[in-house]
């Protein structure tokens, strides 16, 4: 089992480079020029020249997309928690919910700069809202997916509904909670960005938004690594609580 | 202990609109502390009939009194221990909080029941007390469901086919300990079972279920001393008598 995750990890690298060792060699032969593609050397000499400015805008965009996945993940929990204990306002709620997800968000970030400046809340309120839905609905069939042998059983103790929910329903949904949240996880991070790119005074989005600004390709790319370097990062801290979380048996999701 | 009284019990599940009953026309009483077997074919209805003793199930018709109040009241007042055909453990609890989980909801402080330990030494899981229910095997599970059922110290055993994935020999070894704790606490038993044997190893009577629609076919009192020895004629004489009970009922 372990073996097989080291041997993944590894052919992972090794795909990764090959494709940049590729990239690189077609800028060299074909000659481009880096306004149009810079090439992977290149980018990574932008990354090292500037790595104190890129480490502080990583931190802050993932601190953002990190408090809003908290957030949008147990606002999400704790609604689905509410509607499994009083099923008949689900129909309700889920209406507006759907109605909040179909929003699009591009249209939702400047609005929400406009009226909360270009500090960090607006960029947490916009992840929480991505996280939110898949949370939720992931949360709801968590919920409901609970083993019939299990509830009867404590049903044929005459255990309340507190109990139920407490020793069958919340952890019969955990598997389903990571779920949600590895989808959301990069969802937050691309968020955070765009909601950096309508204003900000700082952030990988802000990186990007001047990058692009002044047709700096390099300085872009950089970005564009980095950000997909922290959505790594981040997907494998979400798997690392979920294996320390749901340590019985075989994996269901 | 616990009378049942089960009068014009029918039952028919909402959901297959099609009229097939599971259950039609069953009544039958058990006396304070006796111990019934009921066996019948695959699908007779027996699990049907458990559940709706254990107040899981509303039946569609007929009355169910158990020491005098309805299925539910004698849920609610806990003293009825079910035991589901799987052994259906919490996965994320240890065995011994398994067990100890039927003591903790809904506790009854006042009742005497047999401890955690001494329930695990009996169905032989001592040694795997700490361990989850995913490092079990599949008649381990059933045995540690066994001790959690045990555990409520209830007045009435309704059990479903729990001895189905042991071995014979951890049947028998288990049979005597069970029968044991059943002088002790002196329960009044319903026991499902496919196994014939198993029935009259264990019961005073015998309830042989007929299938589609489920309904009473045959009782056979077990007029043996216990413990019952396999070798006496007039073991192998009840099983017959059971057997052929069972072939009727086609
Ligand atoms: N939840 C359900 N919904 C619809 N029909 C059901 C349901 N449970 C059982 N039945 C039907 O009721 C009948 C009796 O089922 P039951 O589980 O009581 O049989 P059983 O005697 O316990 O069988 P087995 O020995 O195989 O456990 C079967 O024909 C089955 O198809
Ligand atoms: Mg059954």
């Amino acid at each position: 089992m372990k073996d097989s995750r080291d041997r993944g990890g590894w052919i992972t690298l090794a795909l990764i480079l090959a494709t940049l060792a590729l990239w690189e060699a077609i800028v060299r032969v074909r000659d481009i020029p880096p306004y149009l593609l810079p090439a992977p050397s290149q980018v990574l000499s932008t990354l090292v020249e500037h790595r104190g400015a890129y480490a502080a805008a990583t931190a802050l965009t993932l601190a953002e997309a990190l408090a809003g996945l908290f957030l949008g993940a147990f606002a999400g929990s704790l609604v689905a928690i509410l509607l499994s204990l009083f099923p008949r306002l689900e129909q309700g709620v889920l209406t507006l919910a759907v109605f909040i997800k179909y929003t699009p968000l591009v249209a939702i970030a400047p609005l929400l700069t406009i009226w909360l400046g270009f500090g960090v809340l607006p960029k947490v309120i916009i992840t929480a809202l991505l996280t939110f839905f898949p949370v939720l609905v992931n949360m709801l069939s968590g919920l409901h997916s609970a083993d019939q042998a299990l509830l009867d059983t404590l049903r044929s103790w005459h255990a309340s509904r507190l109990e139920i929910f407490r020793h069958v329903r919340a952890p019969s949904s955990m598997p389903y909670l990571f779920a949600a949240l590895k989808v959301s996880g990069p969802l937050a991070l691309i968020g955070a960005v765009i909601a950096e790119w309508t204003g900000a005074s700082g952030g990988l989005g802000r990186t990007m938004w001047l990058a692009y600004t002044n047709l700096n390709l390099p300085f872009l790319f950089a970005a564009v690594f980095v950000l997909a370097a922290a959505g790594m990062i981040l997907y494998a801290l979400i798997d690392r609580a979920e294996r320390r979380l749901i340590f019985w048996g075989p994996r269901r999701l | 202990m616990i009378e049942i009284r089960v009068d014009g019990l029918a039952h028919r599940y909402a959901d297959n609109g099609s009229a097939l009953w599971a259950l039609r026309d069953v009544a039958f009483q058990v006396e304070p502390g006796e111990f019934v077997a009921i066996v019948g074919r695959s699908g007779c209805g027996k699990s049907t009939l458990l559940r709706i003793l254990a107040g899981l199930t509303r039946p569609s018709r007929g009355t169910v009194l158990l020491g005098g109040m309805t299925a539910r009241q004698a849920r609610a007042e806990k003293q009825v221990a079910w035991m589901a055909q799987s052994p259906a453990l919490l996965p994320w609890k240890r065995v011994s909080d398994n067990v100890a989980l039927a003591q903790r909801v809904n506790p009854r402080p006042e009742r005497r029941a047999p401890d955690v330990d001494s329930l695990l030494r009996l169905v032989g899981l001592e040694s795997f007390a700490q361990a989850y229910p995913a490092a079990l095997s599949g008649g381990m599970q059933q045995r540690a469901a066994l001790a959690r059922t045990l555990a409520l110290g209830a007045r009435l055993w309704l059990m479903d086919e729990p001895f189905a994935s042991l071995d014979a020999l951890t049947r028998e070894e288990l049979t005597a300990e069970l029968l044991d704790l059943w002088h002790t606490f002196r329960p009044t038993a319903l026991w499902v079972t496919h196994d014939i044997y198993e029935a009259v190893r264990l019961a005073d009577r015998v309830l042989v279920l007929g299938s589609r629609p489920g309904r009473l076919q045959a009782e056979v009192c077990v007029q043996l001393p216990r413990p019952r020895d396999e070798t006496d004629p007039a073991f192998a004489l009840t099983v017959q008598q059971i057997r052929r009970a069972l072939e009727a009922a086609e």
